[in-house]
């Protein structure tokens, strides 16, 4: 998706900035703001926690809401309350409020998955309780600027002054509404720019259009014209291809988040961070012809196992069933082909699914919690593993098991 | 009997594949090779491959190409090239089939091009011996299976030539055994195909040929007839002048496409690099050339490179025949047990999203 790239660097790179907003009735400032998305924790049977990520395209707001007028239980010295927000950035709608109060020791940590892939942080506020904890995973392409947001975030939620003092150098008003204008003109110069083609470049396999030529203009996926859509509509302004208004209509949102400035930080949200991977391509699993790749075997080690090559070689073309042949043949493209028709017939259907598995003797009970969850390709590779281990052929055994894959395939 | 193009699975255009393909129906001296350029250098070199050797046998050129886009003209505009003959303009002689089937389409342009070929055999008097005289390793042997074909369909129109190449059970039978084997396992017959369908499968073949009188024809199947495309002399100095009126004929048609609306191949069928090589090790022995002269080795290390080509093509080819799902799934089957599937799962995703990274900034 380099067109939300491109994007990106026009809007000036990949950092979050603050977004000032402009509300008349009290002064809310988003003190600090980073793209991240929430995590649903589980209480499983053996007291432990499970948690998985929601998918859903989201942003952290740390807020402080000046209090002048109203006194409030929570008002402070510094005369304001903190919170944390998270809002979905396809609807922009902010789903989840969390007030902090200063007592509350609140912190924002990095959490050890095991993964140095994973940005996983914790919100916690002290005190212990289920309700106080908040897991998240960043989702700003860039990972620089974890590090400053989150020493960011505990020092806005451990120093109220601090908070304070962020959200007080924010510019006078007129100026908000100066920036908050540049913002939309902006905008509009490059939702032009972005949607002028005529073909939508699908990435979210629906449906495909002919683009003519070649792609060097950039195309909007669906996702992006979707979440445009919704901006300019909160905007209230016309579709791409009208003339623009020019007019900012503050009180023309529908949902609640929506105080009526769209900014660039907006923008970005919509538009680049759908070039993020999705959490659901992650986890449904690498390709099997990478998961085969000359790493990872060799990664594995099973290639120095006698007994496996020795089953491996048994399986290969006459005239090659050798072991200095075996690695050319993993190599090969047709064994690549194989298993590129052997993922799409897993993953088709559940009647391919259970053909395979029976044609080689595994017991798809094995699979179906994966299989629940939309991962076929798990499941198969589970029912593998509990086959090893069912035939003891996992570590060097004693006895030759039977071959799974040795019955009942014939050469066609 | 009727046959549909369910019948004929798609292969690979791939030399070894064809020069395979052609030889278990019998057929002899004669292979497939690449052409990566139509200079005049490259054209000479077919008919020139080393010293020594001058007039090695050029017996068609191939052309196939594939539309990258829906294209204006799905087929090609006669504009400005000759009209397809039919009935009587036909020359005396000249082999031309409609295709019928796509799948064969291949298959039925080599064919053509076999069945064009001058001074084809049908079979190989008394056996492997090399001291027929010199012309014996030249000639193509065309072999029992296509001669009798051949003689049965000289007298059909272009029409029924091609509906019997779709229905001959031996052309189809090898042909078939080309393709891939656990397709018939994997994929549901009765539902369209589901994968991603290869290259190969709409690539449209079209086959040039030298004709004894003089001229050079077109020979596409989706036409009515063959089209001329010009004429040579039989030059005994100019060997590969006709091949230069077909490379002249083809870079017409490319003419007409952008770089990015076709993607294509070209094939020269040729005599077997290995008879000629033969031949001039015979003939340097002959005069009394030492084994360790120069000439000698370079011609025996090419004989020796020409050995290991056919050697890979043969374990190509296995691999082709080979039906890998038992392999594949025992490979998985292996790495599952190895106890390290977490740790390789982590490390495959990750690579896959670098992979997707780089793909999606290209």
């Amino acid at each position: 998706m380099s067109n939300a790239q491109d994007l990106l660097s026009i809007l000036g790179g990949g950092a979050p900035r603050p977004a000032p907003r402009a509300n008349p009735t009290s002064s809310e400032k988003t003190i600090l703001s980073f793209k991240a998305g929430k995590m649903n924790t589980e209480l499983q049977p053996n007291g432990k926690y499970m948690v998985s990520p929601d998918n859903r395209r989201g942003e952290i707001n740390l807020v402080w809401t000046t209090t002048n007028s109203a006194p409030s239980s929570s008002a402070t010295a510094s005369g304001g309350q903190l919170t944390v927000e998270w809002k979905d950035r396809r609807t922009m709608t902010t789903v989840n409020t969390y007030p902090i109060f200063p007592n509350d020791n609140a912190t924002f940590e990095r959490v050890e998955t095991g993964n140095d892939a994973d940005r996983v942080y914790l919100l916690s506020s002290g005190t212990n309780s289920s309700d106080s904890r908040h897991f998240f995973w960043m989702q700003d392409k860039e990972n620089q600027p974890d590090e400053d947001n989150c020493v960011n975030f505990n020092l806005y939620m451990s120093d109220y002054s601090e908070a304070a003092r962020a959200a007080g150098t924010s510019a006078p008003t007129n100026n908000n509404e100066n920036e908050v204008a540049d913002n939309n003109a902006e905008l509009l110069r490059i939702m032009q720019g972005a949607l002028g083609s005529q073909g939508v470049n699908n990435s979210e396999g629906a449906r495909t259009v002919d683009v003519p030529g070649d792609s060097s203009i950039p195309t909007a996926s669906v996702g992006q014209i979707d979440a445009l859509g919704n901006i300019l509509e909160n905007l209230g302004m016309p579709h791409p291809g009208a003339a623009p208004s020019g007019e900012m209509n503050a009180t023309s949102s529908s949902s609640a988040g929506n105080t009526g400035g769209l900014t660039l930080a907006d923008l970005q949200g919509a538009m680049a961070g759908l070039a993020t991977a999705s959490p659901s391509a992650a986890s449904a699993g690498p390709p099997l012809s990478e998961f085969t790749s000359s790493d990872i075997i060799d990664e594995s080690g099973i290639l120095n196992d006698s007994d496996v090559t020795a089953r491996l070689v048994a399986l290969l073309p006459e005239g090659q069933q050798t072991e200095d042949k075996l690695r050319e043949n993993i190599r090969s493209p047709q064994v690549a082909q194989c298993l590129q028709r052997l993922q799409s017939a897993l993953v088709d259907d559940a009647g391919s699914f259970n053909s395979i598995i029976a044609n080689f003797q595994l017991d798809a009970s094995d699979g179906a919690a994966a299989m629940a969850a939309g991962n076929p390709i798990e499941a198969f590779l589970n029912c593998l593993i509990k086959d090893v281990e069912k035939k003891g052929d996992g570590k060097k055994s004693d006895e030759e098991g039977k071959d799974a894959g040795d019955d009942g395939m014939d050469e066609s | 009997m009727a046959d549909s193009s369910g019948d004929w699975c798609t292969i690979e255009s791939d030399p070894g594949v064809f020069t395979s393909l052609i030889e278990s129906f019998g057929v002899k001296n004669v292979e497939l090779t690449e052409l990566w350029s139509l200079d005049d250098e490259s054209l000479q070199s077919l008919t020139a491959p080393i010293e020594g050797v001058d007039n090695a046998a050029v017996h068609g050129l191939i052309f196939l190409f594939k539309w990258q886009r829906q294209s204006s003209s799905a087929t090609t505009s006669l504009e400005g090239r000759g009209t397809p003959l039919t009935g009587d303009a036909v020359p005396e002689g000249l082999f031309f089939a409609q295709q019928t089937v796509q799948n064969a389409c291949a298959t039925q342009a080599i064919l053509s091009v076999l069945f064009n070929a001058r001074d084809a055999i049908v079979a190989q008097e008394g056996g492997e011996s090399k001291d027929e005289g010199d012309d014996n390793g030249r000639r193509l042997v065309l072999g029992q299976t296509l001669s009798n074909f051949k003689d049965f369909t000289c007298h059909f129109p272009p029409d029924l030539r091609g509906e019997a190449i779709g229905s001959s059970d031996e052309i189809r039978t090898a042909h078939n055994s080309f393709g891939r084997s656990e397709d018939a396992f994997l994929s549901d017959p009765t539902k369209p195909k589901r994968m991603a369908t290869d290259d190969d499968d709409v690539f449209h073949f079209i086959a040039y040929v030298p004709h004894e009188n003089g001229c050079v024809y077109e020979l596409d199947g989706l036409q009515q007839g063959p089209i001329r495309v010009g004429e040579f002399k039989k030059d005994e100095a100019d060997k590969d002048q006709w091949i230069k009126v077909a490379r002249d004929a083809i870079q017409a048609r490319l003419s007409n496409y952008s770089p990015t609306e076709i993607k294509f191949n070209l094939m020269a069928i040729v005599q077997d690099r290995r008879t000629y090589l033969n031949e001039r090790l015979s003939a340097l022995a002959a005069i009394g050339i030492e084994e360790n002269d120069p000439a000698m080795v370079h011609i025996q290390s090419e004989l020796h490179a020409e050995e290991e080509k056919r050697a890979q093509w043969a374990l190509e080819n296995a691999r082709r025949h080979h039906n890998y799902l038992p392999f594949c799934v025992e490979l998985l089957r292996s790495l599952a047990g190895s106890g390290k599937m977490d740790g390789l799962m982590t490390k495959a995703k990750t690579t896959a999203a670098e992979k997707r990274k780089r793909q999606q900034k290209s």
